[in-house]
């Protein structure tokens, strides 16, 4: 799993790759670690990211860039060994805390990750996204779900058609 | 790019600042997360995500995501209603019957039908229901009358093509209760709701046991009809033993070949001590469906047993004996 060109290959310090935000913020960071993005993966094993040149990433600002990093940083370790399968129940415990407190954030951060997660292809990032925001929808009616999701008011057209749906489906209140 | 609300153009920010859209498959990879139970609720929301929500490809991820089944019951004191109940007996949802029972079913599907010869499929996930088309009303030259037919439905999943697809049997009885005809057909319930039409399977020289069948990985097995009971007490050799079985491949809409079940093959026909015991084997016999494989169940009332024997080979007719009560 793990690319082989990574790590070890460079006289035993780790390569490092640099990548540039959409507001042209350079971040430099483990090829190991930008190798969570199958995207970034392809780039960094024909050799790209190193030395001054950077991989831009228009689609992703520094804000979000830095976050997915982190993330990728904290994960790098666990997907070198090929899904951890040796890890210990501590290093699984402390993955989890921090996933679960990585994501307690606000909705609009969350929104920007999931974006920068599909656009990168990180898989572990998107499902641990995805996980919460459907937590975020879990039990609530569907009124409250469009308010947590922020959506614009119903027309008087849409709140009809709401109303007649929910006649259809009146158990799912009991 | 698809927007969590549709017809709202994609710029359109809430009171809160986040940006309501998101990608399809986003979109579909959050909703899919959520338990059956949900799904309703998620319909209402908008009408985009109900036509997500409502397409078969989400449907089926869903399906392979959330393993845990649902069941429908139709509790005795409450004939009006069907009840949609999980694992831990909640009821979470409930239909209005129509006047329907229920058929044993598995997966997120479940037959109900009438003695009035209509069949609906229902979707436990989401109560939706769909009528399947009735009995021709116009009869065919020669045709039977088909006012005096009984109608009796199996529902199953074909995994191997994704298909659901209803068998219905049609019987016609004598004054005396014996089977006299019986016809088969098959409706994949996937096609195109406007002209579905039942497909008629071929049909055989024997009679199958309606209230027997048991729906395994597309193939709906039958216990032989009582009639050959009664021949067999008559003493008269049907040809057939009691715990023959037959089965439909709901996939190729064919029937596969009689399947002789573990129970009688201690017994000689010729023997008079034993045919009463033999011949009571049908009455002590129930098709299941038990880890994805047919099981049979023998109780045996003289000894207070029952024996519960799994199909472990249906080519080599292979039957293992897996528990003993």
């Amino acid at each position: 799993m793990a690319a082989p060109e990574s790590g070890d290959g460079n006289n035993g310090a780790a390569r490092m790759v640099t990548l540039i935000s959409s507001d042209n913020t350079r971040f430099e960071v483990e090829a190991a670690a930008a190798s969570l993005s199958q995207t970034l993966q392809l780039t960094i094993l024909d050799g790209g990211g190193g030395g001054g040149d950077g991989i831009p990433l228009p689609n992703v600002d520094s804000a979000t860039l830095s976050k997915v990093l982190e993330y990728c940083i904290k994960h790098a370790p666990a997907a070198a060994n090929g899904g951890a399968p040796n890890a210990t129940a501590v290093d699984r415990a402390e993955l989890e805390r921090f996933d679960n407190e990585f994501v307690n954030i606000d909705q609009s951060v969350l929104y920007s990750l999931i974006m920068a997660a599909h656009n990168l292809e990180i898989e572990g990032l998107q499902s641990l996204v995805a996980k919460k925001v459907a937590d975020m929808i879990k039990g609530k009616s569907p009124m409250e779900i469009r308010r947590t999701l922020g959506f614009p008011d119903p027309t008087p057209e849409e709140q009809a058609e709401m109303n007649a749906h929910m006649l259809e489906y009146g158990w799912a209140y009991e | 790019m698809a927007s969590l609300a549709p017809r709202s153009p994609p710029t359109s920010r809430t009171r809160r600042g986040s940006d309501p859209a998101l990608p399809v498959d986003l979109l579909f990879d959050v909703l899919v997360r959520l338990p059956a139970r949900e799904l309703c609720r998620l319909r209402v929301v908008c009408r985009w995500w109900r036509s997500l929500t409502c397409d078969p490809l989400f449907i089926r991820a869903h399906m392979a995501r959330h393993p845990d089944p649902l069941l429908l019951a139709n509790f005795r004191d409450d004939q009006t209603h069907i009840d949609v109940v999980d694992l831990s007996s909640n009821v979470v949802k409930r239909i209005a019957a129509d006047g329907h029972k229920l058929l044993r079913t598995r997966f997120d599907l479940a037959c109900a039908a009438t003695e009035m010869n209509s069949c609906r499929v229902l979707n436990p996930a989401t109560a939706a229901a769909f009528a399947l088309p009735g009995i021709p009303i116009v009869h065919r030259q020669g045709a039977e009358n088909y006012s005096r037919a009984y109608s009796s439905f199996a529902c199953g999943y074909i995994s191997a093509t994704g298909q659901y697809k209803v068998l219905r049997v049609l019987s016609w009885s004598r004054p005396g209760g014996f089977t006299e005809r019986q016809l088969f057909h098959v409706l994949d319930i996937d096609g195109p709701a406007d002209n579905a039409e039942w497909s008629e399977v071929e049909s055989r020289d024997v009679f199958v046991e309606i209230t027997s069948a048991v729906v395994v990985d597309g193939v709906v097995y039958f216990l032989m009809d009582i009639l050959y009971d009664f021949v067999i007490t008559a003493w008269i050799d049907p040809g057939i033993r009691p715990d023959c079985i037959f089965s439909l491949d709901l996939r190729t809409e064919e029937w596969r070949g009689d399947l002789q079940g573990p129970v009688s093959f201690d017994h000689a026909f010729d023997n008079l001590d034993d045919l009463a015991e033999y011949s009571c084997i049908w009455s002590q016999l129930t098709l299941a469906d038990l880890k994805g494989s047919l099981a049979l169940v023998n109780y045996c009332r003289k000894r207070s047993t029952m024996d519960l024997w799994l199909l472990a080979d249906f080519e080599n007719v292979l039957w293992v004996k897996q528990y003993t009560i």
